[in-house]
């Protein structure tokens, strides 16, 4: 089971990965200069964390979890 | 019957290709190598899927030409028949009929343009 | 011929001569004429057509911001009123040719004028923009850029000109798709004969159908208890240990790098880097959390919402590597995560 987390989804979908989660940004997909280290961190977090609940649910077909 | 080679056609489209797709990858799987004519049905701008089914193994495939592609017929001198039927015929597009008696619809409509036993020289190809 | 046609040219922050990937993230901007390629564009075009004007935007934007960066862009090619697009050609940048395909696609669209871009085979952009839009087949590098030049020239000046095209092969795009009815001059039987023939005879022939393949498999099934099951990380962002001891390349990568992460809580960087070529490295360099995000892992790991982390980290670059490459990088990494059982995996990519 993998779960894709991509900056570009439509590339994503295209290459056929079944559970994808939308990144923050090309060169910081897990992480944002912008936030301090503990915001990103936290940021971070939530992703993966999304990541494990894409492996929890079920799909019948491609699926983009977002927010 | 051990033919060297199989030359497969159908009739109709959907079900049929299923039907095509299984018999050339169980005589293909026989190591005897296989042709199949049909036509296809890729939708009216050509880029739909042209097939129900698909295989691997059809490697090899002479196209009778792409059924749902748009014609343009004249209007005739003489009908025979009631053209009243035009725009509720398999492959006729609503708004079809022009005042002046022309006909806009899908080459299907003409019976036989696309003959899997390839008897015509239409054919299609990729742009 | 008549009046000069107008030509307005796309193209990225680096060809645009903005700047690298550190002005990736750079806005829709404009100027008067042709700037880099476009000259060469220029010069091919001669008297027939002008440039009138570049639009340039940054690959991060436009990838990031889809819909603002596709209206202001689109906003300035029509200011120039023009009767033809030219777009890169971008090769194997993935998101330079995700950024072409879509502008040419939205300028046919809305403007109603011809568009022509440039792309490698295995550009991200072809899969997704090949159906609505004509990419002519290039080089991998931008090497390849005086051989792609003249037909994109070319054909643009068919499509403005209405002139009937060629096959694919003929005119030197990449098919798309696209099924048009033609008559041959043998009838189709004939046709299958002579193709049985060859095929009997182990010689050559061309199918008037290739059968379509779907590089598609079925979701596996949703894991219930995640608190039992070994996760394994996987990036394609490059991430390797301090000096790239394996030399994995920054482009086209010939290979990928298995790392141990026993007893590594953390990835600091002064022990890591990334190897990858296509994006700017400030970020992932400061922080490499910023790409392999090991740390909430191992948080995870600690806190039991995972059973462990599998003890090796896979890395590869995928800027502009191939897909049999990665395809074969895939089935051996593959064959270790299943020989030790490992369930789950998560892959970040840039």
């Amino acid at each position: 089971m993998a779960v894709h987390i991509c900056s570009i989804v439509p590339i994503s979908k295209t290459v056929g990965a079944n559970r994808i989660v939308p990144a923050v940004a090309i060169p910081h997909p897990l992480g944002d200069p912008a936030k301090t280290t503990e915001e990103e961190k936290t940021l971070r977090r939530a992703l993966v964390e999304k990541a494990l609940g894409a492996m929890k649910t079920k799909v019948e077909d491609q699926r983009v979890f977002e927010g | 019957m051990a033919p060297d080679g199989v030359i497969i056609s159908k009739e109709g489209f959907g079900n049929p290709d299923a039907d095509v797709m299984m018999n050339c990858r169980k005589i293909e799987e026989k190591g005897i190598p296989t042709v199949l004519i049909t036509d296809e049905f890729a939708g009216v701008d050509g880029g739909s899927q042209s097939l129900a089914d698909t295989t691997p193994h059809a490697n090899a495939v002479v196209s009778t030409g792409n059924a749902n592609e748009l014609i343009t017929l004249p209007p005739m001198d003489r009908i025979i028949g009631d053209i009243g039927v035009v725009e509720k015929m398999a492959g006729t597009v609503s708004g079809g009929l022009s005042k002046q008696g022309g006909i806009t619809a899908e080459l299907q409509v003409i019976v036989g343009s696309t003959n899997e036993l390839g008897f015509e020289l239409l054919s299609s190809r990729e742009t | 011929m008549g009046n000069v046609l107008r030509v307005v040219h796309y193209l990225n922050q680096f060809f645009g001569q903005i700047g690298g990937e550190d002005k990736a993230g750079t806005k829709p901007l404009k100027r008067d004429g042709a700037i880099g390629p476009g000259a060469l564009f220029q010069g091919i075009f001669g008297q027939e057509a002008d440039i009138v004007g570049t639009v340039i935007c940054g690959d991060n934007y436009f990838n990031e911001q889809a819909e603002a960066a596709k209206k202001a862009v689109l906003a300035m090619i029509e200011g120039y009123r023009p009767n033809l697009l030219l777009a890169g050609p971008a090769f194997n940048a993935g998101r330079y040719g995700i950024a072409c395909g879509a502008i040419c696609e939205a300028v046919v669209d809305r403007l109603r004028i011809p568009a022509v871009t440039g792309m490698f085979p295995e550009n991200a952009g072809v899969e997704l923009y090949r159906k609505s839009v004509y990419i002519v087949e290039t080089k991998a590098s931008s090497a390849g850029m005086r051989d792609a030049a003249p037909r994109m020239a070319a054909l643009a000046m068919k499509l403005v000109r209405g002139e009937a095209l060629g096959s694919p092969e003929e005119e030197g795009y990449l098919p798309r798709g696209i099924r048009r009815n033609v008559f041959n001059l043998e009838r189709g039987a004939t046709r299958a004969v002579d193709m049985l023939l060859q095929k009997m005879k182990g010689n050559a022939f061309v199918t008037e159908y290739p059968m379509p393949s779907f590089d598609r498999v079925d979701p596996v099934s949703a894991i219930e208890n995640l608190d039992e099951v070994t996760l394994a990380l996987i990036t394609s962002g490059g991430i390797v240990p301090k000096g790239n001891p394996d030399h994995v390349e920054s482009s086209s990568a010939s290979k990928y790098g298995k790392y141990d992460i026993r007893g590594v809580e953390r990835l600091s960087p002064d022990s890591y880097e990334t190897a990858h070529g296509g994006y700017d490295p400030t970020y992932a360099n400061e922080d490499p959390h910023r790409v392999l995000p090991l740390d909430v892992v191992r948080d995870l790991e600690r806190e039991g919402s995972i059973g462990e982390l599998y003890p090796y980290y896979y890395a590869t670059v995928g800027n502009g590597t191939s897909v049999a490459k990665a395809k074969g990088f895939a089935e051996e990494i593959a064959k270790d995560l299943v020989r030790d059982g490992v369930k789950a995996v998560i892959i970040s990519s840039t």
